[in-house]
């Protein structure tokens, strides 16, 4: 795999899914939906690895990440400030890429792969409700609340597809981007699901050990994507991929190509 | 009469439909489970799940098969209410506290969002590519048809085929499904599948324009929200398209807006009560009613025929 056929391969999934979600009413009013970039190039990973991406397989992906921009786009209606109107249409936007999701798989059709889905979306329902609830559950608890609202989606469809062995290295990595994530919110003063977590969970933490909590888990996490990349046998190419951006520069060592 | 003697004979697999959806939306986590039997508890009609099992009688019918069409047409249908709620900011639904009111909007998107999945979960279980394709398709219209309801608020100078258009999306689009769906579910035959179809189209149309005729004809108390509120929020129904042509009414119309006070709205209801829009508007409710009774002549008689005729007339008599 070259760097050209990944950018390429990502630039025409990119469009497709644009394509797919085109409403120039909503996108005037709410905005484009933002893409992931870290998430489909790790949707990506085994078709780089398989050096073959059909027709069939860029469906496959965009369902992953049109399923993932509905529940992202329904995260953005409790944050307060916004008019009425542009909450309602985010309510329909989320609706309408779920709707958009089912679509594509009833067209393929895959309805094994709707019902995996669909098992999925309950899965991640629960465990968002679950940690709304923070003072109840443990550190494990918590982590792998996140690890499943982050991987269930991506996980199933790569066990649908039989890629299971991509699944712990998929699951860390989404960890480890949601953890960085929830530190940024917390820096910035926005609502941080693992911050109120280190407050309000069973074994709550002094604000003062906050960032040494938060340090501890991303070294750890850290490590373990460094052990799965390199059982997997990642070859180098694969670092120039958006989902290692931030490991490659913790020295995850890679196999050499060839 | 109460609508639910029109299938009397059905009341065991109704319940069977109940049962099965209490136990659709039982989750582990306790806080989902008691959100979504806060609003499964409210009750409803159960029309979409009533459409399922009459349009499968008219095939191989089986109630462990069609039983999960009705109960995934009834989740999508209660996953929709609870995201509205969100959407109309509403504190109210079926005399109970809405789960945004009760909760907050947060664990309202996760209950809709967990009921829609459970829907999906349900469907699977018919294996028939093509009953899903009807259904994502439906589905994608609904939405497409919610989002150009917000979009042609306050759009005064919209045309009638914009209103027709929304609300065949809106409303007669999942009652068609049902009916086609149930159906599919039942093998019956392709030109019944698509006279079940026309029928509950055309029954969901003249449904929808009896709903906007009842904003204008009911009492506060029949309604549960004031009259004339589909006008406030700005959401230009078939009578007041009719009202529209008289230049001076329409000019008055024109000035609706959200923050209007109670008095200044009714004097235009009472302008629209005066013209003729009403007593039109009825009269494309029944020709819909007419056409949906038409597409049941070709389909043998039964008694769930017979319920399907019922319920699209009684339909046609509601007044609130």
């Amino acid at each position: 795999m070259s760097d050209k056929q990944s950018e390429r391969w990502i630039s025409q999934t990119v469009q497709h899914i644009l394509d797919q979600i085109h409403h120039p009413y909503l996108h005037a009013s709410i905005g484009q939906p933002e893409i992931d970039m870290e998430r489909l190039s790790l949707l990506l990973l085994p078709f780089y690895l398989k050096n073959k991406y059909t027709n069939l397989d860029q469906s496959y992906v965009s369902t992953a990440i049109l399923i993932q921009q509905a529940l992202d786009t329904h995260e953005k209606v409790s944050v307060t400030g916004e008019s009425h109107r542009i909450k309602q249409l985010t309510v329909l936007a989320g609706d309408y890429y779920s709707g958009l999701y089912y679509k594509i798989l009833s067209g393929i059709p895959d309805i094994e792969l709707i019902r995996k889905i669909a098992f999925s979306i309950e899965e991640i329902n629960e465990h968002k409700i679950e940690i709304t609830s923070a003072h109840t559950l443990t550190e494990d608890e918590f982590l792998n609340s996140l690890t499943k609202i982050e991987s269930s989606i991506i996980t199933s469809l790569f066990i649908h597809l039989g890629y299971d062995e991509m699944v712990p290295l998929a699951e860390k990595l989404l960890l480890a981007n949601r953890l960085k994530q929830e530190e940024r919110s917390f820096a910035q003063g926005d609502d941080s699901s693992l911050f109120y977590f280190f407050k309000h969970g069973k074994h709550h933490i002094k604000t003062s050990d906050y960032m040494t909590a938060y340090k501890r888990l991303i070294k750890k996490i850290s490590r373990e994507i460094e052990y799965l990349a390199r059982e997997l046998n990642l070859p180098s190419t694969t670092k120039n991929l958006p989902i290692f951006s931030s490991f490659y520069e913790k020295s995850i060592i890679y196999a050499e190509e060839g | 009469m109460k609508l639910t003697m029109l299938y009397s004979f059905l009341k065991a697999d109704i319940e069977e439909v109940e049962k099965e959806l209490s136990q659709a939306i039982h989750s582990d986590t306790e806080l989902l489970k008691d959100a979504s039997l806060h609003l499964l508890q409210a009750g409803g009609k159960r029309i979409r799940p009533v459409f399922v099992l009459l349009a499968a009688k008219t095939g191989q019918y089986d109630i462990h098969r069609v039983k999960n069409a009705a109960v995934a047409l009834e989740l999508i249908h209660m996953a929709s209410l609870v995201h509205d709620d969100v959407i109309d900011n509403a504190d109210m639904r079926r005399g109970r506290t809405t789960i945004q009111a009760e909760w907050n909007n947060q664990i309202a998107m996760y209950t809709g969002d967990y009921m829609f999945a459970r829907a999906l979960n349900y469907m699977t279980v018919i294996q028939n590519p093509s009953a899903h394709k009807i259904l994502s398709d439906a589905i994608v219209e609904l939405c497409i048809g919610e989002i150009a309801q917000i979009q042609d608020k306050y759009r005064f100078n919209q045309s009638t085929r914009d209103y027709f258009r929304r609300i065949k999306r809106k409303t007669a689009l999942l009652i068609a499904v049902s009916c086609q769906l149930g159906a599919v579910a039942g093998n019956a035959s392709a030109d019944i599948q698509r006279r079940l179809y026309r029928f509950g189209y055309y029954v969901g149309m003249a449904y929808q324009i009896t709903d906007d005729i009842l904003d204008f004809t009911s009492t506060e108390k029949e309604l549960g929200k004031p009259a004339g509120g589909d006008l406030l929020q700005g959401n230009i129904t078939l009578p007041v398209f009719y009202a529209m042509e008289n230049p001076e009414i329409s000019s008055r119309i024109k000035k609706v807006h959200e923050e209007m006070p109670g008095e200044d709205l009714k004097q235009i209801i009472d302008d629209i009560l005066k013209t003729d829009a009403i007593k039109r508007s009825s009269a494309i409710s029944q020709r819909y009613l007419r056409k949906a009774l038409d597409q049941l002549d070709e389909i043998p008689q039964s008694k769930a025929k017979k319920s399907l005729r019922d319920i699209a007339l009684f339909i046609g008599k509601r007044k609130y």
